[in-house]
């Protein structure tokens, strides 16, 4: 009886435990650069670069881009899947694209029709755009307008492709920033000119 | 019974790790475990499965190297010890029978589960845990023994391997309940040990296996989330997201497995006269025995009013089921999972005709080996062996798909 008393309180007690465990390992194992930063970063290759020496990691990225993942407008880079990469080494988790309102049908239809196979599996479509399930975690994709930044959510490792956007839109997403809608602790312009 | 194990280690073992390249979807499962075990990410859109046969190869492949030994020594010691949980557990359902001996020899010199057992596919290790849990639990049942914790430990292992099992789990958790009520031993005490051990520890067991899943900064929450994921994804798939659709065609559909005899494979010719095979097979001369068996056995069971009877025959269905509903495209070596009861079952009925006959010693005696004649011819094409093309025509010529490799 004894015996029988300990394990059913070892027990319950791995078990609270577990629970707690499921909700503090993860948010202990992100990391964070400190203090905030702010760099500029004129192709993909350099953002890989900036996101591993940053020594991130677990981390959400939000991405204002017209092109989804391989490059970025005008660019005359060598392609580069930074968010593949990215996510594969653990450096992030979530990833939203937020693209401009005036592309944002045709990037979502786009990206549906011509889904790579690798991911076995269509976007999951929703009233916001779509949902790429890949490996490594959830890919959003949305237009500007419907681009909510969660409040709750932890600093995100933001990048912002600044020729694709108007003066409004800028103004939009500078706000997000400036409110602290959208924290970030890493920011990421890409431009041309550094 | 200490022979048939030494065999079943045997063909498990010999020259497996000759073959120095990936076979079939090692070439997925070692690069998944390395990714996972890396970096916490999986591979090849392995995302939606659970992670635990992962981190076991990595573990291996830690301790033995990236080479076929740290690749495949998992499944050989799983696959071995399979054979071995069969007779155990058959002793405790059918005692004082050839059952468990039967059974246990079916599985042992199985060329599929050999094959299977050889390579580094998950359907071993989960099968393994599943009748791990079995075995602890039926010893708690049967026998009164203190080993509910560990029958708890063995189901969370078991689902954070695959989740073929889960309509057998709690199939097995009724059975328990059942057996406690028919004796009146089936106090509040029995059911608040029932719900932590085989409910609250499994869940803790499981959540765990996600340490590496877990590690990349999720919560539970994500979890919930990635979880309803993985049910969506798994529906939307058909035969045309997969590259390789012959070769699933080649299996056949779930309904075939143990109707028709099946073979398909692939080849590595070194002379018109020589060459290397790994072929895969429904071993059709046993397979083909288990429906009727599996229909004999639950008229007996239903006739003594036998639950202990009924058991591997509900097992058996509650897993096919779940492999014969799903709204998705299922290949063939998911069979491994419903060889121990459809052998359990099959034994079952070899045992009951030989009594009818009364002839037991014989029918034993050629049942066993047949089986493992069957199984020493097989085993060279199954296994890579350098084998001259003359004997192994008659199953050349029925083979339903032959790729190289």
């Amino acid at each position: 009886m004894p015996y029988r008393n300990v394990s059913i309180t070892a027990i319950s007690l791995i078990f609270v435990c577990v629970i707690v465990w499921t909700f503090v390992y993860g948010p202990a194992k992100r990391t964070f650069v400190s203090p905030d930063k702010i760099e500029t970063v004129k192709s993909a290759e350099e953002l890989d670069k900036l996101w591993h020496s940053a020594g991130v990691h677990g981390r959400v990225a939000v991405i204002f881009t017209r092109y989804l993942n391989k490059q970025f407008a005008g660019a005359s880079f060598p392609e580069m899947d930074y968010i593949d990469n990215a996510m594969r080494h653990g450096i992030i988790r979530t990833v939203y694209y937020i693209v401009p309102d005036r592309f944002g049908a045709e990037i979502v239809s786009d990206y549906y029709l011509k889904w790579d196979s690798t991911f076995i599996v269509p976007p999951k479509l929703t009233d916001t755009g779509l949902i790429i399930l890949h490996d490594g975690g959830r890919i959003y994709v949305m237009p500007l307008s419907k681009y909510i930044p969660d409040q709750e959510q932890e600093k995100a490792l933001v990048v912002i492709e600044d020729a694709v956007w108007t003066p409004q839109e800028r103004d939009r997403i500078n706000g997000f920033t400036r409110s602290g809608q959208l924290a970030s602790d890493l920011t990421a312009i890409v431009s041309e000119s550094k | 019974m200490v022979m048939v194990l030494i065999l079943a280690a045997v063909f498990r073992l010999w020259g497996t790790f000759d073959l120095n390249e990936y076979i079939e979807d090692e070439t997925l499962h070692v690069a998944y475990a390395k990714s996972l075990g890396t970096y916490g990410t999986t591979e090849n859109w392995g995302w939606h499965h659970p992670q635990l046969s992962g981190l076991i190869v990595y573990g291996t492949i830690r301790l033995f190297g990236d080479n076929p030994v740290g690749w495949r020594s998992s499944n050989i010691f799983f696959g071995t010890a399979t054979v071995a949980l069969i007779f155990l557990i058959g002793r405790l359902l059918y005692p004082a029978s050839a059952v468990p001996l039967l059974a246990a020899t079916l599985l042992a010199f199985d060329p599929h589960n050999i094959y299977i057992s050889r390579t580094t596919f998950v359907e071993i290790p989960v099968t393994f845990f599943f009748l791990l849990y079995l075995y602890l639990l039926f010893e708690y049942t049967e026998n009164k023994r203190a080993t509910l914790p560990l029958a708890g430990l063995a189901m969370g292992l078991t689902m954070g391997t695959k989740a073929y099992f889960v309509f057998a789990i709690p199939l097995a958790v009724l059975y328990a309940v059942y057996r406690m009520r028919q004796r009146g031993e089936l106090t509040s005490q029995v059911i608040v040990d029932f719900v932590v051990t085989l409910l609250m520890l499994p869940i803790a067991v499981y959540l765990l296996s996600w340490v590496q899943w877990f590690g990349r900064g999720y919560t539970l929450l994500e979890f919930v989330q990635m979880k309803m994921d993985s049910v969506w994804a798994l529906q939307e798939l058909n035969m045309d997201n997969f590259p390789n659709r012959d070769y699933l065609g080649a299996g056949g559909k779930p309904w075939e497995w143990f109707i028709k005899p099946l073979f398909w494979g692939h080849q590595r010719l070194l002379s018109n006269e020589e060459g290397l095979f790994l072929i895969q097979s429904n071993n059709p001369f046993f397979r083909l025995l288990v429906l009727p068996s599996l229909f004999a056995t639950v008229v007996y069971a239903w006739k003594k009013h036998s639950a202990r009877e009924l058991l591997p025959p509900f097992l058996f269905v509650s897993c096919y089921l779940l492999i014969l509903l799903a709204r998705r495209p299922i290949f063939s070596y998911s069979v491994t999972v419903l060889l121990p009861f459809a052998y359990l079952a099959l034994a079952r009925a070899v045992t009951l005709s030989a009594a009818w006959i009364n002839r037991e010693k014989q029918v034993y005696a050629c049942f066993l080996a047949a089986t493992f004649i069957w199984c020493l011819y097989m085993f060279p094409i199954v296994s890579a062996r350098p084998v001259p093309l003359a004997p192994f025509q008659p199953i050349f010529s029925v083979l339903r798909f032959m790729g190289n490799f």
